[in-house]
């Protein structure tokens, strides 16, 4: 795909992240990079698979995996005390808030997108041989 | 030609369509971003394990955060932290009254406290209060934000201002917990404070605060 078809893609995915509540990820100012004294904006080829990197970072920090292998660790830390084995996140007046509970979604998005972006790498090279 | 930008397209569409819900920015408030503070949490205890070999008690049943920061709260869990015969405590979600405060020494506005996510502190800071700038030894910022901004660096520039003078003194943890090989700091009092954060961009932003004791801990899941 030229430069031109990798806009029009960025502003699909600029579409769905701001549809979705992601204006961070969607701002193409966070993607410029600095060279020497100025920024630049970079590819938009390389802004699109910036945004979808992004997203990946997103759904990890928010993965039961991080959840779980965080509890874990902790357990192996503590020398002293019965390891907790729930975070529970609470108002400062006392009352219980909420129990810290990741999403079951995560997983299955977090390994399609990796796939869409493995898939768009092959589609832009397969795009420039046809 | 514009085969594989449509087909781009589609698979784009077919991923929202199917994890739209997983893939929505996650704002319930409470719960934002929590998980990565625990993360955080837990590489700080790596770190004080391996640089001074502290021995850790969790004091409390489940592991507690806030909703919002607040005072020293020991109704909620925390952890003691100890070696080399001292103890330091750490606990999450706290403000901390501020250098500018304290050189008033005047009621506070609400200027006169900044929230930090994990803070080591002195133990003598008395339940239901805040601690000063001078009872940190270590605060850690954690930013799960996807995309590291500019306005991140700023913050933590203003947070390390208010919480120490520019000065060359000893890290003050390193004097509570070695013996010999004690480092030094741009920072009095010398408390170390760090920003975690997972987007690896945030790396180019390091060499300035550097200067003022700020480190940047590029910490990925």
């Amino acid at each position: 795909m030229d430069e031109a078809e990798w806009g029009e893609v960025v502003e699909f995915l600029r579409a769905k992240f701001v549809e979705l509540g992601h204006f961070e990820i969607a701002d193409i100012r966070n993607y410029e990079v600095r060279e020497s004294s100025e920024l630049i904006t970079p590819s938009s080829r390389d802004i699109a698979f910036g945004m979808l990197k992004a997203l990946d970072r997103e759904l990890a920090v928010q993965s039961p995996e991080l959840y779980n292998n965080s509890l874990l660790r902790l357990k192996k830390l503590i020398d002293t005390g019965e390891a907790p084995s729930e975070v529970v996140i609470w108002a400062n007046k006392g009352e219980r808030v909420e129990r810290l509970v990741p999403l079951d979604g995560i997983p299955d998005a977090q390994r399609e997108l990796k796939e869409l972006i493995k898939t768009l790498a092959d589609l832009d090279s397969r795009g420039e041989q046809r | 030609m514009s085969w594989a930008k449509d087909q781009a397209k589609t698979e784009i569409e077919n991923f929202f369509k199917n994890h739209g819900v997983s893939a929505r920015r996650q704002t319930s408030g409470a719960s934002d971003g929590k998980i990565y503070e625990l993360f955080c949490l837990v590489e700080t205890l790596v770190w004080l394990k391996s640089e001074y070999g502290v021995h850790i008690k969790f004091i409390g049943k489940t592991m507690d955060f806030k909703a919002s920061p607040g005072n020293i709260d020991r109704n909620r869990s925390y952890f003691e932290i100890s070696a080399n015969h001292s103890t330091v405590e750490l606990h999450t979600d706290i403000e901390i009254k501020t250098l500018g405060s304290t050189i008033l020494n005047q009621a506070s506005d609400n200027s006169g406290y900044h929230e930090t996510d994990l803070v080591v502190i002195a133990p003598s800071v008395k339940d239901g209060q805040k601690p000063a700038h001078d009872d940190l030894f270590l605060g850690v910022e954690c930013k799960a934000h996807a995309n590291f901004q500019k306005q991140i660096v700023k913050q933590v520039l203003g947070i390390r201002r208010e919480l120490s003078f520019l000065d060359r003194t000893f890290v003050t943890l390193d004097v509570m917990f070695k013996t010999n090989g004690v480092h030094f700091i741009n920072a009095n009092p010398g408390s170390l404070y760090w920003l975690a954060f997972t987007d690896p961009k945030g790396m180019n932003y390091r060499a300035s605060p550097s200067a003022f004791g700020i480190e940047f801990k590029n910490w990925t899941p």
